[in-house]
């Protein structure tokens, strides 16, 4: 059987292997749709040709949402490859080389996209004029809600190509470099490398994180520099999460947990999920920032404050669909290990503790992370009267509140994938 | 003297229709006292990890029973087989099992803290069988730094740390080579002669088998014979366990 037909054999005979890939991919289609034509709609301010998109507001916003909408593609596909890593290792071991199992991918991926993306475009079409209608209430105008504008499509286009190559590209990239070994083990290994080149003591990651922090504080209002407070900020925040929580983790497990049954494993878990978790968390605490300081410099510009609050939206939603996925491959990874426990002895009231203890503690730092810069930026805007506390704390609550929804559906998830086909 | 686990007519059918039903195990007795080193051998898809499933509440038995310490265990319910497993059994497995996600040291204490030890004794006790099992330099590794070797010593230590009745062992050896299955077998074999440490074990090395007190061979789902080591040296029931292993071959060739 050649590689085409045995892509298409095995991805419509195990569909729901890739049926995560293809809703994703439908729903950042739809997403980059429906933002794109937001930008480009001139009741919401947006340019309606290239020269004025090129220096207009929403072009940069637009950039981060679409950057994000590839992020939660990009967490899919990891899933939807390490899923098919034992097709690609059957195919290896049947004399495929690397063209073939590219090709393989390739496949797969084109007939998952010819569904997702035009149907996502279709559903984006049938959305867009619901969100229209309920923004152009709230602002009191009057506009076709349908309408559809070329520079939108145009970018729409380009964005989905991009992702679409890139997908290829990254594809192609694991069919080269894995190992058939690597491939067969992919499902439920859990290896993390430190794969620094340069090692700085865990004190310079603190002093990045907390360092923009205590300026943002102790400074008169400068919205303009947060962006750029934010950004050494979330350069703090990649040591922090790769290597200096890890060995706070490490010491709080071995000082305080030897004798709890639940915290002994939910912390070494939880030790794990942080480190593979950490570029998730980098990017939310580098966007929220940066939307925070969005929100307080164009709070007075109604237009462009409707832009935000949907990117706000919008982006939450992303950035807690990610997470729900990033929970789902790490519990994929962990199916045996959980089994081994039981023969330990833990029982399934234990098992769901430890899982409660780990999301619990994944929420607080995926969270509370950005939260702390996203506070500090509406605390100094809301003392310079800049935003009102209610708007600040409304922000912040549904900020919480779309996290809080996405940890409890990744208990959820948790529990059922590693609680499945349980035995005795 | 009182079996620890007591198996009465046990049969395991797999599959719910008659067209794919498939007998692993059919009306098997077996009685396990204290102090046993008990080898389980026989071809493959004979039943011998079935067997051994069955016989420490990893599985249940579609019809007949298994009595541990004079208690059903089909009358168990989930948290009393949790309890039972803790207090009383030691798994070690091929794949050694270990939890990747804790480091060595935390790996072994995981049985004591389900029995509630105290931490300073946990401490005491995972250091004391580290130092039995010469692997006190790996305590602060995670199991992917270490070597097959050690993973499986790590897994031993595990399985002995809360001194477990019986220690269910299901191809220990299968992922080492020589001299750590070796190493291992004897260690078993001291803790079982010095500590009276009662071992079920499943293997398809007779060298390996050599070092129990007693093999039961298992095929099509029944047992077909039993060796038993006795006053015999360990050569001379190697070879009987050769022999009871080739037996088919033999007849095949003096047919």
């Amino acid at each position: 059987m050649g590689t085409f037909k045995l892509a298409v054999k095995l991805l419509f005979k195990d569909f729901n292997k890739s049926a995560f890939y293809c809703g994703s991919l439908l729903f950042s289609s739809a997403v980059i749709f429906v933002f794109f034509n937001m930008m480009a709609n001139p009741v919401y301010g947006g340019a309606t040709t290239f020269a004025e998109s090129a220096n207009s507001f929403g072009s940069s916003l637009s950039i981060i949402v679409v950057i994000i909408a590839m992020v939660m593609v990009f967490f899919a596909n990891s899933f939807y490859l390490i899923s098919k890593s034992k097709e690609l290792a059957i195919t290896t071991i049947s004399g495929g080389n690397v063209l073939s199992l590219a090709g393989f991918l390739f496949t797969q991926n084109a007939i998952i996209m010819l569904i997702a993306i035009p149907l996502g475009l279709t559903i984006g079409y049938f959305i867009n004029p619901v969100i229209n209608t309920a923004v152009y209430d709230v602002m009191g105008v009057s506009a076709n809600s349908w309408a559809i504008y070329p520079i939108g499509i145009i970018y729409t286009i380009i964005s989905i190509t991009t992702e679409t190559v890139w997908i290829v590209l990254i594809d192609t990239g694991y069919a080269y470099r894995s190992e058939l070994n690597d491939l067969l083990t992919a499902e439920r290994t859990m290896k993390v490398k430190d794969e620094r080149t340069m090692k700085f003591p865990s004190l310079v990651y603190y002093i990045l994180f907390f360092g923009p922090l205590v300026l943002i504080l102790s400074n008169k209002v400068l919205v303009d520099v947060y962006v750029f407070y934010a950004l050494i900020g979330s350069c703090g925040v990649i040591g922090i999460m790769k290597f200096s929580l890890p060995k706070i983790l490490s010491w709080f497990q071995n000082r305080f947990c030897l004798a709890k049954k639940h915290m002994l494993i939910a912390i070494g878990n939880l030790n794990h999920s942080l480190k593979q978790s950490s570029s998730l968390i980098i990017v939310n605490v580098a966007t929220f920032s940066f939307l925070a300081c969005y929100l307080c410099n164009f709070f007075n510009q109604t237009n462009y404050l409707v832009m935000i609050l949907m990117a706000c939206g919008v982006l939450s939603f992303l950035m807690a669909v990610s997470f729900v996925y990033k929970i789902m491959i790490e519990a994929s990874a962990r199916i045996a290990s959980f089994k081994h426990l039981r023969m330990l002895g833990y029982i399934s009231k234990d098992i769901k503790k430890i899982v409660r203890i780990e999301i619990i503690g994944l929420g607080i730092v995926i969270i509370g992370l950005p939260l702390l810069y996203i506070v500090a930026i509406f605390y100094k805007s809301v003392e310079a009267s800049i935003i009102s506390f209610s708007f600040a704390l409304s922000i912040i609550l549904g900020y919480i509140a779309v996290f809080l929804v996405s940890c409890v559906i990744s208990y959820f998830v948790y529990c059922n994938l590693v609680m499945k086909g349980r035995g005795r | 003297m009182n079996a620890i686990v007591e198996a009465k007519n046990v049969t395991k059918i797999y599959g719910t229709t008659d067209d794919t039903q498939v007998v692993a195990l059919n009306e098997v007795n077996m009685n396990i006292f204290e102090g046993d080193f008990i080898t389980i051998m026989g071809p493959s898809g004979a039943g011998k990890s079935t067997l051994l499933n069955n016989l420490s509440t990893i599985d249940l038995p579609t019809k007949g029973s298994v009595k541990i310490n004079g208690t059903s265990v089909k009358a168990m319910g989930e948290v009393e087989i949790g309890h039972f497993r803790y207090q009383n059994l030691g798994f070690i497995f091929q794949e050694f099992n270990l939890l990747a996600t804790l480091r060595v040291f935390e790996n072994i204490a995981v049985p004591l803290t389900l029995a509630n030890v105290k931490k300073s004794e946990i401490k005491e006790k995972v250091r004391k069988i580290a130092k039995k099992l010469e692997i006190e330099e790996i305590l602060n590794k995670y199991p992917d730094a270490c070597s097959g070797g050690q993973r499986q010593r790590v897994a031993i230590a595990r399985a002995l740390v809360t001194n477990p009745k019986l220690i269910v062992a299901d191809e220990p050896t299968g992922n080492l080579d020589s001299k750590n299955s070796h190493d291992l077998l004897a260690l078993l074999k001291k803790m079982n002669n010095e500590e009276g440490v009662t071992i079920l074990m499943v293997t398809h090395d007779s060298m390996i088998a050599s070092y129990s007190k007693k093999m039961v061979y298992i095929k099509d789902g029944v047992i077909d014979g039993i060796v038993e080591k006795e006053e015999l040296n360990q050569r001379d029931y190697f070879y009987k366990i050769v022999d009871m292993n080739s037996r088919e071959s033999q007849n095949l060739f003096f047919r």
